[in-house]
């Protein structure tokens, strides 16, 4: 880069630092040895870890979150990797659209299927059930797997499906030996990319949390609302450490990917 | 070579492969259409044509690939309907389509897993297949580590490893060079005579198609326009496009005459022999340029049409001499001669009377 692109620089940095310094300003609030959330903290501790390590409240909305997100990411990349097959591999009519529709989560305003949802779910009467948030996110997650999973697919050479089934592998085995290795890196990214969604998402899980049963970020939002006390922010730290790691992952499944097929 | 696994087929005949009014429709567009095909067991059959002209088609169909529009293919005498895995088919395919996350042995072992031949046993034929295409010593490496001829027969041994009724091979050499194409071609037809197997082999490379085959089937527009040795498409070709297609010809385009021994074209009336073709229709006369005489101005010569040409060009290919002659009206033809046996040697510039004796040219119908 020449010097004449200073102004372009000053901007970037300002840019990212806009961008960053509202997740990361949480991180020395978080160790913060004062009993309210400010910045910047009276002194350091890490007693409001301690709090969120052993406090039921956190405990059970933490594990809460983590079986929401393993399901919904595994019944989501199961789902999404079959649909993508078929819209990418199958021929059929409307295929448009009905790539639109399993791609639609990412458009509708999370309320309205939230909403929607909740409506359906309460007439079921499994609102409030992990089952119910499961299936919710799972939802949410899908399209992310299925653009992953498309986008290996169409990088993938039709000939070895072929020559796999000339070979004598029937379909289930073309898909196992030979489709499924080769495009493991673009379902890995979709089900990691599923996992966060359910992990982060926080309005469809205020419809159908329950007092009984509730999600990380249903937790902080209860909390920052009644008693702002610096466990909201060691969770939020926890929350953003997860996160970035799986992308970090995520991001590198990616580029290996590329790579190597 | 390959002595092990020519000992395991002894018993197994090779298979005849017979496609019957085989048809593939596109909406309008006839990819195929009523493709007739007798393919003897142990034959190494060519389909040659230009790319679009329904050849990869046509073996898409007996592969299992394409569900054929109507018309039938029959492998030992039974139709086959079977989906694709369960036809015993080994294919080659033009970019090989090796399995990239598997290395050599462990592609060539996967028709084998497929049909849960015990560990043992596979291992060895693993070894054997890969020393028949001289990659012994390549049994570990990922086909991105392997040359693309090394590819190639990497692609060969895994379609041969099973032991199929038929192999298909869908212009396996077109992304190698010269060199390497020409010895590898002679490798694959040692190979399939070694083992006994029917082949159908697909090329748009007219030489390939005379050096490896037994016979060859010219597609055009869908179509098989002639079935024959590669000397009898060359010598004695039914259409213009199978004498254009194959080899270097001239060609003269015009209709017979009444009595069926003259052909007009143009100002010219060239004696033809005697030939099926009605009197009426389009024909054409085909000379190939190693028939063609040259001869010095006045010459007489019984028994052969003879043209007024100029010598255009002179092209000197190492062990012949290409001659581009032009007639006054326009026509351009081309002689080829074995360098030192030509009966006269003309300057660039000369007039020469260009000759060919009558039973030299054949008479083909203009179309198709």
């Amino acid at each position: 880069m020449n010097r004449k692109n200073w102004p372009l620089r000053i901007f970037g940095v300002f840019a990212v630092i806009f961008l960053l310094l509202p997740t990361v300003i949480i991180i020395p609030m978080s160790f913060s040895s004062g009993r309210t959330l400010k910045f910047p903290p009276p002194g350091y501790s890490i007693r409001w870890y301690e709090n969120l390590f052993t406090s039921p409240l956190w405990t059970d909305a933490a594990w809460s979150s983590i079986q929401i997100g393993i399901l919904a990411a595994i019944l989501a990349t199961v789902l999404g990797t079959i649909a993508a097959l078929g819209l990418t591999r199958g021929e059929f009519p409307a295929k448009g659209l009905i790539q639109a529709i399993v791609l639609s989560p990412i458009i509708i305003p999370l309320v309205i299927i939230a909403i929607g949802m909740f409506s359906v779910f309460v007439r079921w009467r499994i609102a409030g059930s992990l089952m119910a948030l499961v299936v919710a996110h799972t939802v949410l997650a899908i399209p992310f797997v299925v653009v992953n999973v498309m986008a290996s697919l169409r990088t993938l050479d039709r000939n070895l499906e072929l020559a796999a089934a000339n070979l004598g592998a029937n379909p289930v085995r073309a898909f196992r030996f030979v489709t499924l290795p080769l495009i493991a890196p673009g379902v890995m990214a979709g089900a990691l990319f599923a996992f966060i969604t359910s992990w982060d998402e926080i309005v469809v899980a205020i419809f159908l949390t329950s007092p009984t049963l509730r999600t990380l970020p249903v937790v902080m939002w209860g909390q920052i609302r009644t008693e702002v006390d610096p466990t909201i922010a060691a969770a939020a730290t926890i929350l953003t450490v997860i996160t970035t790691i799986v992308f970090t992952v995520t991001t590198i499944l990616q580029t290996r990917g590329n790579t190597t097929t | 070579m390959s002595n092990s696994m020519t000992n395991n087929r002894s018993s197994i005949s090779p298979a005849p492969v017979k496609i019957q009014e085989l048809a593939k429709h596109y909406g309008a567009i006839k990819a195929n259409d009523n493709v007739n095909l007798d393919i003897e067991g142990g034959e190494f059959m060519t389909l040659l044509g230009p790319s679009g002209s329904g050849k990869t088609t046509t073996l898409k169909m007996v592969a299992g690939f394409v569900e054929p529009t109507s018309g039938s293919v029959m492998i030992d005498n039974k139709v086959v309907t079977e989906p694709p895995h369960k036809r015993d088919i080994g294919m080659v395919f033009q970019n090989y389509a090796l399995f990239p996350h598997m290395t050599a042995a462990q592609n060539v072992a996967f028709p084998l897993r497929m049909r849960s031949v015990p560990t043992q046993e596979r291992d060895e034929r693993v070894k054997n297949a890969l020393a028949m295409v001289d990659l012994a010593d390549r049994m570990d490496q990922l086909p991105r580590q392997l040359s693309g001829g090394q590819q190639q027969r990497v692609a060969l041994a895994r379609a041969l490893v099973f032991e199929p009724r038929v192999v298909l091979m869908d212009e396996p050499l077109g992304a190698l060079d010269k060199k390497l194409r020409e010895n590898l071609q002679l490798q694959i037809r040692a190979i399939q005579q070694d083992l006994d197997i029917t082949m159908i082999y697909v090329t748009h490379d007219q030489e390939e198609a005379l050096v490896m085959s037994d016979r060859i089937a010219v597609f055009n527009n869908g179509k098989i326009v002639q079935v024959g040795t590669g000397e009898a498409l060359y010598e004695r070709p039914e259409t213009r496009f199978v004498a254009d297609f194959i080899g270097e010809s001239n060609i003269f385009g015009g209709r017979l005459d009444a009595d069926g021994s003259h052909l007009k074209s143009g100002d010219l009336s060239l004696a033809v022999p005697a030939t099926m073709i009605a009197s009426s229709t389009p024909a054409a006369l085909v000379v190939r340029p190693e028939r063609m005489r040259l001869n010095r101005l006045g010459t007489d010569l019984q028994g052969s049409n003879s043209l007024e040409a100029k010598v255009k060009d002179i092209i000197y290919l190492g062990s012949e001499r290409k001659y581009e002659l032009e007639h006054a009206n326009g026509t351009v033809l081309i002689a080829r001669h074995q360098v030192g046996r030509s009966n006269i040697t003309p300057e660039i510039g000369e007039n020469i009377l260009v000759s060919w004796k009558i039973e030299h040219g054949v008479v083909v119908t203009d179309e198709g």
